[in-house]
């Protein structure tokens, strides 16, 4: 464990101690990361509103029984898997090519990083972020757990509940796909 | 998250430039009102006890207030119920050595109150039920049986079976069991004083005797001089008042 998760930890069990302060920062720490793995992974906005939502109230829940021993992040990753996996269950089809675009174009990238010299990095990304959407369910959530939280492939198969060559056989197929897209 | 890979984490060809690409993407925010909830049901999930406890003292004394008013309540109907009026009333019958009683219609309970004022308020009810039943239309008088069982202290016998009545003024009537249908009271005839004067063999020698008297009282002599024939005949050594003395002598 490193020195960031021990803080995590310790964060997360002074906060079970009654430290409200405790809980900002940690909050503060994971809430960006979870939201655009969540945002990314789902693919539609009100459903990674509500997984998010979710993901915390399950973790304010278990406070009393959170035990640090793994990381924080891979716990609160792995409540937000499971999470997303019932919505998969629960929501087939999901949204689609334009209908998936047009929720991620809600966060467009800010119009300073679009001058005309920047347009070929600005349609690089566009286009990786169109290729992760069109990954399967089992792929993306690998990847966007790798590229977003810069995971290792056991706290990835952790995580999913896969075995560690499973994700790391995922994560090939869907670093080819992506640069694929991307070369095309 | 920014914590580095293990050193024995091998990296994917091609990983190193689609990390680099994906870094670049803009991060994400959670709206600010999902922030503020998360926020609240952190808050409220470690400070819990002081609001409820605030909130926990009016209950108890409205509850407590209420459950004070639902005993006095069951108290004063306790103390209005028949049951315990029916407990006096058998009392004072063993003590009054003189009872009299009224026959009244069928519609109306016979009782004989404990207390003279009570006895005095329920014969006038009784004769102005009476009254109403002999003179009273119908529809006054399924009034008058509406009325009186409530204001009557004991409970009726059930009455005798009663003749058929239309199946609507049998739906109007509120307590079948207890009053007879108006066609019924209408029938019978008008209430007459009946001095109770049954012997008994409970009866003490002094209650015979009053009651022998009052036998002369209401002019049925044979009555009462058979009764003090046998009431002398069973008491040869009880000595007879003057009055009676000379009843028994007389042919």
């Amino acid at each position: 464990m490193d020195v960031a998760v021990d803080e995590d930890a310790t964060l997360m069990l002074a906060y079970a101690q009654g430290d409200l302060a405790a809980f900002e920062a940690l909050y503060a720490r994971h809430r960006v990361t979870l939201f655009s793995f969540l945002l990314r992974a789902a693919r539609d906005r009100s459903t990674a509103e509500e997984l998010f939502q979710d993901t915390w109230s399950r973790v304010i829940a278990a406070r009393l029984r959170y035990q640090a021993q793994a990381k924080f992040s891979t716990w609160l990753l792995q409540i937000a898997h499971n999470l997303l996996i019932d919505s998969y269950r629960r929501k087939r089809p999901l949204a689609e090519g334009e209908e998936a675009e047009l929720a991620l174009a809600r966060h467009p990238i800010p119009e300073r990083e679009q001058p005309e010299q920047a347009l070929s990095d600005f349609e690089h990304r566009r286009r990786l972020q169109l290729a992760i959407e069109q990954l399967p369910d089992e792929q993306r959530t690998a990847v966007l757990l790798r590229l977003e939280n810069d995971l290792s492939l056991e706290e990835i198969a952790q995580i999913t509940g896969a075995g560690r060559e499973t994700v790391k056989s995922r994560l090939r197929y869907a670093m080819n796909r992506l640069r694929e897209q991307l070369a095309e | 998250m920014t914590t580095p890979h293990a050193p024995d984490d091998e990296r994917l060809p091609g990983e190193d430039e689609l990390s680099s690409l994906y870094g670049r993407l803009p991060p994400i925010e959670p709206p600010t009102a999902l922030d503020a909830a998360v926020r609240r049901a952190a808050a409220a999930a470690v400070q819990p006890a002081a609001t409820p406890r605030r909130r926990a003292r009016w209950p108890v004394a409205l509850s407590s207030a209420a459950a004070l008013v639902v005993a006095a309540g069951l108290a004063w109907r306790m103390g209005q119920m028949p049951g315990k009026q029916d407990a006096l009333h058998e009392a004072a019958v063993r003590h009054e050595a003189r009872t009299i009683a009224v026959p009244v219609p069928q519609a109306v309970t016979p009782i004989a109150p404990a207390k003279p004022a009570a006895e005095t308020y329920a014969r006038a009810e009784k004769a102005q039920v009476s009254r109403n039943v002999a003179t009273a239309p119908p529809r006054v008088l399924e009034e008058a049986s509406r009325q009186a069982p409530s204001k009557l202290v004991a409970p009726a016998p059930p009455p005798p079976p009663a003749p058929p009545a239309p199946p609507t003024e049998m739906m109007q009537a509120p307590m079948p069991t207890a009053a007879p249908p108006p066609m019924a009271q209408e029938a019978l005839p008008a209430p007459a004083p009946v001095v109770e004067l049954d012997a008994r063999r409970a009866d003490t020698p002094e209650q015979e005797l009053r009651k022998i008297r009052d036998l002369f009282a209401a002019h049925r002599r044979d009555d009462a001089r058979k009764r003090l024939a046998d009431f002398h005949r069973d008491h040869p050594d009880y000595e007879l008042p003057d009055d009676l003395r000379e009843q028994l002598l007389q042919p």
